[in-house]
């Protein structure tokens, strides 16, 4: 057992120290992680492991791939700013809708990616001057927007913590829909009645997002007063760019059409597989739209996918070697021998902690064993609810992610980071709190939704 | 030979070959674009698994 612990140890201690001392990205800390596991159980000449763990998660990896070509290609074709238009002018004198309109919007792209960078780097930027200019604080309404980052990367169809659990204990991604949707649906819900409480300036309905967008300059100092001259030209420039219609929803209606089919066909309708719907999803948003340079499109969404690419790349690379080494299995053999209690403890404290580097990374070395000692406990429920815990990890200091990119978003610095990471603590624990009860009670909770 | 023979096992292998080409001759070229080293590393590091993929060595 102690080399097991030894080399656990150092492939633990080599990943914080190259993410957090170093301060290099998680992809980088798991693969150097991977490589200090293998020199320090004695197996330098085995390297071919590396090469196998970056497998692990090919199919998660084309996934995330396609699903940013499809959100940038969106981004590019102007869809996802008409469709932010388009809400704010319906909903702007309703706070509470408006609050949930937004959520959801925030939510969109982490539902369909998985990955709350997605989110953030996305619509999070269009809601994000919106609520500000309805009068929510720039730290509340960041902290909102990483929110629904997590909660969209939670919520269903396509949940990669889960996915990554589930192949570590060769669980298929099937039946997570209502779980999911169970457990990211309160939160939302309550993270919106929280912002529009704050919303104290209704009567944003003849705004468009990109013109509140521009106004706001993403420097938090929404301009106050009535309309100027300039700021009706902003409004008249606006309308210019509008794209008519319905059809800028198709992309987003066929997406979700390809994904639906599959699931209620009972195998009557091909799965083509969700790379394949997500990349068919892109072909239509560069054609429902403004025209698009289709291979700049590609560029940047697959510029923006790299480093969450990167991170399940090191992450299979960890998991290998954690296997090859026997640290694996002495995790797990470590979390079985703990009483059923104290695992959710566990999991609540670890799989968070674990998360602040990589959710990924925390799904995969944590999840896996703490979802074995569990068992019984009613898998599918419980692998939903450990994704949740793994997804907090996304808002944990020293990375903290997403509040990092909301704060780059708004060019606040650091100062807007650290308002952003306070507002998050009530929120944080909370959602740390829902995913104990959801654990605690995951049988009661799978005979509720079945 | 072998290699068209797997590459048409179905109708979707094809297609998928299509998008893993596509996926890495993007991160190839936002490679060469990366400033910072740690950029080049991580766009290395999945180019492994891409092009071992395209070629259907794995």
């Amino acid at each position: 057992m102690w080399p097991q612990i030894l080399t656990f140890l150092s492939m633990i201690g080599a990943f914080l120290l190259i993410a957090a001392g170093l301060r290099q990205p998680a992809a980088l800390a798991t693969a150097g992680a991977a490589f200090v596991g293998l020199a320090a159980s004695g197996r330098l000449d085995q390297l071919h492991h590396l090469v196998e763990g970056a497998f692990g998660y090919f199919d998660v990896l084309l996934i995330i791939a396609m699903a940013m070509v499809f959100m940038a290609a969106l981004e590019s074709a102007g869809i996802l700013e008409e469709i932010s238009t388009r809400i704010t002018r319906r909903l702007g004198k309703r706070p509470m809708l408006l609050s949930l309109a937004s959520m959801l919007l925030v939510m969109a792209p982490g539902m369909l990616t998985g990955s709350s960078t997605a989110a953030a780097l996305t619509t999070g930027r269009f809601v994000l001057p919106v609520l500000m200019e309805a009068g929510v604080p720039l730290a509340k309404a960041g902290a909102f927007v990483a929110l629904g980052a997590i909660l969209g990367m939670v919520a269903p169809p396509v949940n990669v913590p889960v996915m990554i659990i589930g192949s570590g204990i060769d669980m298929p991604y099937v039946g997570f829909d209502l779980p999911l949707l169970a457990i990211a649906l309160p939160p939302a819900i309550a993270a919106s009645v929280w912002v529009a409480r704050s919303v104290r300036r209704p009567g944003l309905g003849g705004r468009s997002a990109a013109a509140t967008a521009s106004e706001a300059g993403g420097t938090g100092s929404a301009t106050e007063g009535g309309r100027d001259a300039s700021s009706r030209d902003t409004d008249s420039h606006d309308d210019e760019r509008r794209i008519p219609g319905f059809k800028v929803y198709i992309p987003i209606l066929v997406l979700l059409a390809m994904m639906l089919a599959v699931r209620v066909s009972n195998g009557s309708v091909p799965d083509p597989g969700i790379p394949l719907m997500f990349a068919v999803g892109a072909v239509l948003a560069m054609l429902c739209g403004r025209p698009v340079r289709p291979w700049e499109a590609i560029e940047r969404g697959i510029g923006l996918a790299l480093p969450v690419m990167g991170v399940l790349v090191g992450a299979g690379m960890f998991v290998q070697v954690a296997t090859v080494t026997g640290v694996r299995g002495f995790l797990v053999v470590s979390a079985l021998d703990i009483p059923m209690a104290w695992v959710i403890v566990v999991a609540v404290l670890a799989l968070p902690a674990f998360g602040a580097i990589s959710a990924y990374a925390s799904s995969s070395v944590m999840g896996v064993p703490i979802l074995l000692a569990l068992l019984g406990n009613n898998e599918v429920v419980t692998a939903a609810a450990l994704s949740l815990l793994a997804a907090l990890g996304d808002l944990l200091p020293p990375i903290a992610i997403v509040p990092s990119l909301i704060s780059q978003a708004t060019q606040g610095g650091a100062q807007t980071r650290g308002d952003i990471l306070r507002r998050l603590v009530v929120p944080g624990v909370l959602l740390a709190a829902w995913a104990y009860i959801v654990l605690r009670w995951a049988p009661a909770i799978g005979r509720l939704l079945s | 030979m072998v290699y068209l023979r797997l590459a048409t096992a179905s109708w979707l292998t094809p297609v998928y070959l299509l998008m893993v080409a596509v996926t890495a001759v993007a991160v190839a070229t936002n490679v060469l674009k990366q400033r910072s080293l740690s950029g080049q590393v991580i766009g290395g590091m999945v180019l492994v698994p891409l092009l071992l993929r395209l070629l259907m060595v794995k």
